[in-house]
């Protein structure tokens, strides 16, 4: 699966993803979204090993709901969080919020 | 070997991630194969397969896909623990993990994982593994039923034998009465003694020479 960004004006990008999976998709992303909440929350306590873990999971699950973006920026909240990097955290918080306005799914 | 894949088999998925359960059961059952069970923790799991107390009255399971990073016991433990208990031992169980450090890849195969899967989750890969998987777990269990089926076979042609009587080997034997003396010093009769060690059975008659002798003896004037 492979993000498309469309090009257009409004800077939307189109994921395609399997139809077999289009009823999951709605709660795969509201879920990404608490989990911005639950990782801020977890920053201002030092908690980053409540973000390793939810980085390690959406680094598992993304690529496979076919959102290779959200893989990425939960490798790299991973890692951050291994380095006890609130910056670099809060960079990947930021991009996946983002990504999360942006994306847009296209069922083949 | 048959190349058909029981699609009836019965799944269980275990990962602490929802997203992630949902994603396995939906790839399975698009794919045709029967709705998995599923469990979130290790712990769970062992309810599941009967391990832990209170056990759930869940029908066998064929194939264990299993999240190698959990909280609080990861798969690997899970999977060692899984593989020490006897009636559990051959269901095969694929580990699943994000992880690419190749130390929990030795670690899970020595734990007595049978395969692994990377994530994100690859459909057409996973539907190989499982398929790969469940097509040896279904000639293993035909193999054991042989195997179950000749111990028997093989029990029952030992008890046979048991009941086969042989006579063989030196038998002493008076020389004047032919009693023969048995193991424990007794000296029987020698149809007594036969009939005991063998499956031959006596009809008494009396020949022509002991007739004779019989007849000068007591019948003559």
């Amino acid at each position: 699966m492979t993000d498309i960004p469309d090009g257009s004006e409004s800077g939307k990008i189109l994921v395609r993803v399997d139809p077999d999976l289009a009823d999951l998709i709605p709660g795969f992303l509201d879920n990404r979204r608490k989990d911005i909440a639950v990782m801020q929350e977890a920053l201002k306590q030092d908690d980053f090993e409540t973000v390793r873990l939810l980085g390690h999971s959406m680094k598992g699950a993304g690529g496979g709901y076919g959102f290779d973006a959200i893989t990425d920026i939960g490798a790299a909240l991973e890692e951050a969080a291994k380095d006890n990097n609130p910056g670099t955290v809060l960079r990947g918080l930021s991009d996946l919020a983002a990504y999360l306005d942006r994306v847009e799914v296209i069922h083949d | 070997m048959t190349d058909a894949v029981d699609t009836a088999a019965r799944i269980l998925i275990v990962d602490d991630s929802s997203d992630n359960r949902l994603l396995l059961q939906m790839m399975l059952t698009a794919s045709g194969y029967s709705e998995p069970l599923m469990a979130g923790s290790a712990r769970e799991t062992f309810r599941r397969l009967g391990m832990e107390e209170p056990a759930d009255p869940e029908p066998a399971v064929d194939l264990i896909l299993l999240d190698i990073s959990m909280p609080e016991m990861d798969g690997i433990e899970a999977c060692r623990r899984i593989k020490a208990v006897d009636r559990l031992r051959d269901i095969p169980i694929i580990m699943a993990t994000a992880l690419t450090d190749t130390q929990f890849l030795v670690a899970a195969f020595d734990a007595g994982a049978m395969d692994y899967i990377t994530k994100p989750l690859k459909k057409v890969e996973l539907l190989a593994r499982v398929s790969s998987a469940l097509k040896l777990k279904g000639e293993m269990d035909r193999r054991k039923a042989q195997e179950d089926a000749l111990r028997k076979t093989n029990a029952e042609l030992s008890h046979a034998l048991q009941e086969v009587k042989v006579l063989r080997g030196f038998i002493p034997i008076c020389m004047s009465c032919k009693k023969i003396r048995d193991d424990t010093g007794f000296w029987q009769q020698l149809e007594s003694y036969i009939q005991k060690h063998s499956e031959a059975l006596f009809s008494h008659g009396v020949c022509p020479d002991c007739y004779q002798k019989l007849s000068d003896k007591y019948l003559s004037g």
